[in-house]
C-alpha cells in the first residue's frame, strides 16, 4: 500500500501552494497514473513521495513505513526515476548501475541476473561501458529506468518515464509495468500522454493547482459525464474549470 | 541587426548575472552575505598584492628612466596582459565558441554565425578587461603619477586599455575557428582543459623560477641588466608583438602626432583583426560547430564483465564514486593536482636556485621553526585543494541521488570525509617529500612536520565541509562553477587563514614565554585536535540535518 495523507507543500514562504492537502491511496497490484497540467504539482508530489522534498504537512506511507520517520526502510522499497535523468556523467553506465546496486545492497548473483535482463531489454549492452555524458536523452532515460529497477523494488515511482523512450522500449517497459503489478506490486507514475494512462492504468488521479480534482478507474471517471468520453475530454474538462 | 543587438544584450546580462543579482540581492534581499564576503576577500587580498606589484613597477620605472624609457613599465604590463589573454583566451574561446550550453538554443534562431560568435567574443572580452585592470591598471597609474601626465594621458590610457583584449583575443579567435574546422576538438574537450591546466602550471613554474633567480637586495641591478641586455629584453619582446608598443606609445605620447598615429594604427589593426575573425566565423564557424559531439565507443559489455561483477558496501561504493568523479572531471583533478604540486615546486625552486643568496641558511634555522613552517604548508596545501568546501556543491544536479538512496546522511558524510582525507593525504606527499629533503630527512623535523600538518588538516577539512553543508552551490552548468565560482571556497580560505594565523600567533607567544619546542608542539597539536574534533562534531550534527533539509 502507498498512502499520501493530507500532503501539502508550498514555496516562497507559503506564497505558492504547490500541493494542497492531497490524499491518495494506491493498492497493491495497481498501476496508478498521476495526471495534471504543467505546474499542477505532480513532480512536487512525487518528490515528497520519494523523500526528495519534505512536506509542510501530512505524511507519506510506503508499505507501513512513514517516509519522515523510517526513511531508509521506505527508500529501500522504492525505485525512482526523476523527471530529468541527471546521472553521474563522469561514470560509465556500468559503473553507475553497480554503484546503485551497491547502495541498495543488491547481491552479486541477483545483480548479474537483473542487469543482464534489463540491459538486454533496453538494448544498452553496447553503450553501458561509455561515460553517461555521451548518452542521448533517451539512453539516459533507459539507464535511469534500469538503475531504478536493479534492486527489484516493490514500488516503482516514475516521473514521466516514457519521455525519450523509443517505441520499442516504451512498449516493452509498459509490459514490464503490467507484469510488476500482476505480482501484487505498485507502479505510480506521472505522464502527459493521456492515451498511455487510459490504456495502461488501473486508476488515475488528476491534480490541478495542487489539489486533487478526480481519482478513480476510467469507468468511475466516465460516470461523471458521458459513457463515451475519453480521458482527454475528462482531463480538459476538469483542469480548465 | 536587431537580433544581434538583443543577443549582445542578453550575453552581457547573462555574463554578469545582472538579472539574477537584481532578483536575489535587491528584490528578494537574499544571500546578501555573498557580495559582502566577496568585498571582504578583495579588501583582504588586493592591497597586499597591489603593494608588491606597484613596488616592482616603481623599480622598473626607475631603471627605465635611467635608460630614458620610463614607459617600459607600460610595455611590460601590456605585454604580460596580452600574453595571458592570448594564451588562456585561446582555450577560453574554444570553450565558449563551441561548448557553451546555450549554443543548441542559439543556432536554430535566425541569427548569423558572426552575431553568435561576436556575442561570445564580447563575453570573453568583458571578462578579460579584469586582466587588463589587474596588470595594466597599476602600471598606467604609476606611469601617470610619476611622469606627471595630464588629463589627455588618462583619457588615452582608458581608451587604449579598453581595447587591449581585442587584438590577442581576435588572433586567438581566428586560430580557434580555423582549428575547429580542421580537427574535431569537440571530442577532446577534457583533453583541452588538461592542456590549459598544464600550461598554467608551466607558466607558474617559469615565473617562480625567474622570481627566484632575482637576487635579494639587488633587484634593481638585476632588472637594469634585464632591460639593457640585447637593447632591452622587454623592448625586444615588444618588437615581436608590436601591438604592445603601439599601445604604449598611444598612451605615453598621447600629446604628439607620432603618438596619435600609433593610436590610429592600434585601433585600425584591432578593428581589422576583429573583422577577420568575424569573416572566418561567417565562413567556418558552423562547419566546426556542427562537426559532431562526443561519440560513444560502442564497446559491448562482455559476459566475463557481467560475471566478474563485485558487490561492495554502501560506504566503499560512495568512496569509489567520489574518486571516479574527482579523477575524471578535469577541473576538479587539475585543482587537486596543481595544489599538490605548487608548494613542492615553489619550495624546490627556492631551495635549489637561491640557496646561496638567501640571507639565512636552512641549516641555521632552528629545527622547530622548520617543522612548524612545514606543518603549516601541509595544512594550507589541503585548503588549496578546495575539495572540502565543495563536497556537496560538486554533486550539482546529481544531488537528488543523495536524497533517494537508502544510506543514512551520516554514512554518506562519512564516506565523503574518508575520500577527502585519502585525496588530501595523497596530495600532501610531494610537499612532505620536498620538506623532508630540505630538512635532510631528520626525524626531529619530519615527524612533527607530518603529525602537526595532519592535525592542521583536521580542523581545516572539517571547516570546509561545514561551510559547504551550510550553503552548497548546487545549481551549475559547468563543474568550473562548482569550484572556481563557489564563494564557499573563498570563505574557507579566509577562515582557514584566520585559524592558521591564530596558530602562528599562539606559537610565537609560547616561544616568547620560554616554552620548549616539544611543549609547543604538544600545545599546538592539542589545540588543532580539539578544534578539529569540535568542527567534526559540528559537521556530523549539522551535516546530517542539512542533508535532510536541502531541497532542489
Amino acid at each position: 500500500m502507498l498512502v499520501l495523507e493530507n500532503l501539502s507543500k508550498s514555496y516562497q514562504k507559503g506564497a505558492v501552494k504547490a500541493v494542497d492537502a492531497l490524499n491518495l491511496t494506491v493498492k497493491p497490484g495497481e498501476i496508478f497514473g498521476f495526471l495534471g497540467p504543467n505546474g499542477a504539482g505532480k513532480t512536487t508530489t512525487i518528490k515528497m513521495l520519494v523523500g526528495l522534498l519534505k512536506p509542510d504537512n501530512g505524511r507519506v506511507l510506503i508499505k507501513d513505513y512513514d517516509m519522515a520517520k523510517d526513511d531508509l526502510a521506505a527508500k529501500r522499497l522504492i525505485g525512482y526515476v526523476p523527471d530529468e535523468p541527471n546521472l553521474y556523467d563522469r561514470l560509465t553506465g556500468w559503473e553507475y548501475l553497480n554503484f546503485i546496486a551497491d547502495v541498495f545492497g543488491v547481491g552479486e548473483a541477483d545483480r548479474r541476473r537483473r542487469l543482464e535482463e534489463l540491459l538486454s531489454l533496453f538494448e544498452l549492452e553496447n553503450a553501458v561501458k561509455d561515460l553517461t555524458q555521451s548518452y542521448s536523452y533517451g539512453m539516459k532515460q533507459k539507464l535511469a529506468l534500469t538503475a531504478a529497477l536493479v534492486h527489484a523494488p516493490d514500488f516503482w515511482v516514475l516521473d514521466e518515464p516514457m519521455t525519450g523512450l523509443d517505441p520499442k522500449s516504451s512498449h516493452l517497459f509498459k509490459e514490464l509495468m503490467r507484469k510488476h503489478c500482476d505480482e501484487g506490486k505498485i507502479v505510480f507514475f506521472s505522464t502527459h500522454i493521456l492515451e498511455v494512462a487510459e490504456r495502461l492504468c488501473d486508476r488515475v488521479a488528476i491534480i490541478n493547482g495542487g489539489k486533487l480534482v478526480a481519482c478513480g478507474t476510467m469507468d468511475e471517471l466516465r460516470s461523471r459525464g458521458s459513457e463515451q468520453e475519453s480521458l482527454e475530454s475528462i482531463f480538459l474538462e476538469l483542469t480548465e474549470k | 541587426m536587431k537580433g544581434t543587438m538583443a543577443l549582445l544584450k542578453v550575453a552581457v546580462n547573462n555574463n554578469f548575472g545582472w538579472s539574477w543579482m537584481r532578483e536575489t540581492y535587491l528584490r528578494r534581499k537574499q544571500r546578501l552575505w555573498e557580495p559582502l564576503l566577496l568585498l571582504f576577500g578583495i579588501l583582504v587580498s588586493a592591497p597586499g598584492l597591489t603593494y608588491v606589484y606597484v613596488k616592482v613597477l616603481n623599480i622598473f620605472y626607475d631603471q627605465g628612466a635611467v635608460l630614458h624609457q620610463p614607459q617600459i613599465i607600460l610595455t611590460l604590463a601590456i605585454l604580460a596582459a596580452q600574453f595571458i589573454m592570448l594564451l588562456f583566451g585561446f582555450f577560453w574561446l574554444i570553450s565558449v565558441f563551441y561548448f557553451s550550453n546555450d549554443l543548441p538554443r542559439l543556432v536554430p534562431l535566425p541569427l548569423t554565425p558572426q552575431a553568435i560568435l561576436g556575442s561570445k567574443f564580447l563575453q570573453v572580452m568583458m571578462n578579460e578587461l579584469l586582466t587588463v585592470l589587474i596588470f595594466v591598471g597599476p602600471a598606467a597609474a604609476v606611469y601617470g603619477v610619476r611622469s606627471g601626465a595630464g588629463a589627455g594621458y588618462w583619457i588615452a590610457a582608458l581608451l587604449t586599455a579598453f581595447l587591449l583584449p581585442v587584438i590577442p583575443l581576435a588572433i586567438a579567435g581566428v586560430l580557434t575557428v580555423l582549428l575547429m574546422r580542421v580537427i574535431n576538438v569537440r571530442r577532446s574537450r577534457d583533453l583541452l582543459t588538461v592542456i590549459a591546466g598544464i600550461i598554467g602550471l608551466a607558466v607558474f613554474i617559469v615565473i617562480q623560477y625567474l622570481t627566484a633567480r632575482m637576487p635579494d637586495g639587488r633587484e634593481a641591478e638585476y632588472l637594469s641588466k634585464l632591460l639593457s641586455t640585447q637593447n632591452g629584453l622587454i623592448e625586444a619582446l615588444g618588437r615581436r608583438f608590436p601591438p604592445s608598443i603601439w599601445a604604449t606609445n598611444a598612451m605615453a605620447h598621447y600629446h604628439n602626432a607620432a603618438g596619435l598615429a600609433q593610436f590610429a594604427v592600434y585601433i585600425g589593426v584591432s578593428l581589422a583583426l576583429l573583422a577577420t575573425m568575424l569573416l572566418a566565423a561567417k565562413i567556418l564557424f558552423y562547419d566546426g560547430l556542427l562537426a559532431g559531439g562526443a561519440s560513444a565507443r560502442k564497446v559491448r559489455l562482455t559476459a566475463l564483465e557481467i560475471k566478474s561483477v563485485q558487490a561492495r558496501g554502501a560506504i566503499p561504493a560512495i568512496i569509489k564514486r567520489e574518486w571516479l568523479t574527482l579523477r575524471r572531471t578535469p577541473v576538479f583533478v587539475l585543482q587537486w593536482l596543481t595544489s599538490a604540486l605548487v608548494f613542492p615546486i615553489m619550495l624546490g625552486i627556492l631551495y635549489l636556485t637561491k640557496s646561496s643568496n638567501i640571507p639565512i641558511k636552512i641549516s641555521e634555522v632552528p629545527v622547530h621553526w622548520l617543522a612548524l613552517a612545514g606543518a603549516g604548508l601541509i595544512a594550507f596545501g589541503g585548503t588549496m585543494m578546495q575539495l572540502a568546501p565543495t563536497i556537496i556543491s560538486r554533486e550539482g544536479n546529481n544531488f537528488w541521488l543523495i536524497k533517494v538512496i537508502p544510506v543514512s546522511p551520516a554514512d554518506q558524510l562519512r564516506a565523503k570525509q574518508v575520500q577527502i582525507w585519502e585525496a588530501t593525504l595523497l596530495a600532501s606527499l610531494p610537499t612532505m617529500a620536498v620538506l623532508g629533503y630540505i630538512g635532510g630527512f631528520k626525524v626531529e623535523i619530519l615527524i612533527p612536520t607530518i603529525v602537526l600538518g595532519i592535525l592542521g588538516l583536521y580542523p581545516l577539512i572539517n571547516l570546509g565541509l561545514l561551510l559547504d553543508l551550510l550553503r552548497p552551490k548546487l545549481h551549475w552548468t559547468n563543474p568550473q562553477q562548482a569550484m572556481k565560482g563557489n564563494l564557499n571556497v573563498l570563505a574557507d580560505m579566509a577562515f582557514g587563514l584566520i585559524i592558521l594565523g591564530g596558530c602562528v600567533f599562539m606559537v610565537i607567544k609560547c616561544f616568547q614565554a620560554g616554552w620548549t619546542a616539544l611543549l609547543v608542539y604538544a600545545a599546538l597539536g592539542l589545540l588543532l585536535a580539539v578544534l578539529g574534533y569540535l568542527l567534526d562534531a559540528a559537521v556530523r550534527r549539522v551535516g546530517t540535518k542539512r542533508l535532510r533539509e536541502i531541497e532542489m
